[in-house]
């Protein structure tokens, strides 16, 4: 019954309940952010696993520490940032590759199957071979501008930058993405 | 609305970003139906971990209890009350009143102090258990 309630209820009263520890909103919260948080991770980590490990210590941090949440932003906004760092910090200690979804850790995984399929196409292909000369702040703009729409001033704040210069990171990382694109499809059409 | 406006002012090839968007919306993926759980089973247990030992909290305030009560009862009570009470605790003198406190009060920092560090090898090593949880 209460499971069912939160389902409806807007993100505010949703908070006031996770601050009162109610399991039924920890787990709605969960549940309506996690694919997007998990899909920012995947970008920026490159591996299922690390990405799947940095999406449960977002979720763990921004529960622990939801007193601390300010509704001058919204709360997918609050939770990316919390992933944005997280998985810049995972960056640094394992030294990870970015976007290298090698295809063997990802048939590790059932659900990944999926991307494999995905990467059969050789658009997908490609896009994740340009996609890997981003910078990882470039490729949390790209990720969040494409993928969850969220509007440019909601990025500044996840990234820790003016808005300008995401707007500027972001015709910047499209230039790069469609030259890197040209150059990918010339090679391919050279190796024909 | 904001988005539309930027989209017109920078976006110079809207073919190229409509493709962008489908494609990187088709590459999301799903993550493990699990997830929610594993979550949950994390904040338990972080939970679990940050909260203080009941047993070693009473151990504690029983200690520091009877320190102050022998504190007051040196301060207050005559010398003919004091040496009976030695009689019946075998102690002999009032200096081992003072002895006792010192002895108690030690094994309260030391407990205090070990309680201390367990929590920050706790918190630095994270996911390992701690021999020194009490």
């Amino acid at each position: 019954m209460i499971e069912a309630q939160t389902d409806r209820i807007s993100d505010e009263a949703l908070i006031s309940l996770v601050k009162k520890n109610h399991s039924g909103a920890i787990n709605e919260l969960i549940n309506r952010h996690k694919v997007m948080v998990f899909n920012l991770a995947l970008r920026l980590l490159g591996n299922f696993h690390e990405a799947e490990e940095a999406a449960q210590d977002t979720f763990v941090k921004a529960i622990q520490s939801i007193h601390e949440f300010r509704a001058d932003s919204q709360l997918g906004t609050w939770l990316y940032r919390i992933c944005f760092n997280t998985c810049i910090t995972y960056k640094r200690k394992k030294r990870l590759n970015t976007f290298s979804l090698s295809k063997a850790k990802l048939e590790e995984h059932p659900t990944t199957q999926l991307l494999c399929a995905l990467e059969q196409k050789d658009n997908v292909k490609y896009l994740n071979q340009a996609l890997s000369t981003l910078s990882s702040s470039d490729i949390a703009i790209v990720s969040l501008f494409y993928m969850d729409d969220l509007p440019t001033h909601e990025i500044a704040k996840v990234i820790g930058i003016s808005e300008g210069n995401v707007r500027v990171k972001l015709h910047r990382a499209r230039n790069i993405l469609k030259d890197q694109l040209k150059k990918i499809l010339n090679n391919e059409v050279l190796n024909l | 609305m904001e988005k539309q406006v930027i989209q017109k002012d920078d976006y110079n090839d809207p073919e190229f970003e409509m493709w962008l968007r489908d494609q990187l919306k088709q590459t999301m993926v799903e993550p493990s139906e699990n997830l929610s759980q594993r979550i949950m089973a994390k904040l338990d247990k972080s939970i679990d971990k940050s909260q203080t030992d009941p047993i070693l909290l009473i151990v504690l305030v029983v200690l520091l209890m009877l320190c102050s009560c022998i504190m007051v009862f040196l301060s207050v009570f005559p010398e003919l009350w004091r040496g009976i009470t030695a009689k019946i605790l075998v102690l002999d003198t009032g200096i081992d009143y003072r002895s006792l406190v010192h002895i108690i009060t030690g094994v309260v920092v030391i407990g205090i102090l070990f309680f201390r560090l367990d929590n920050l090898l706790n918190k630095k090593v994270g996911k390992q258990k701690i021999l020194l949880t009490f």
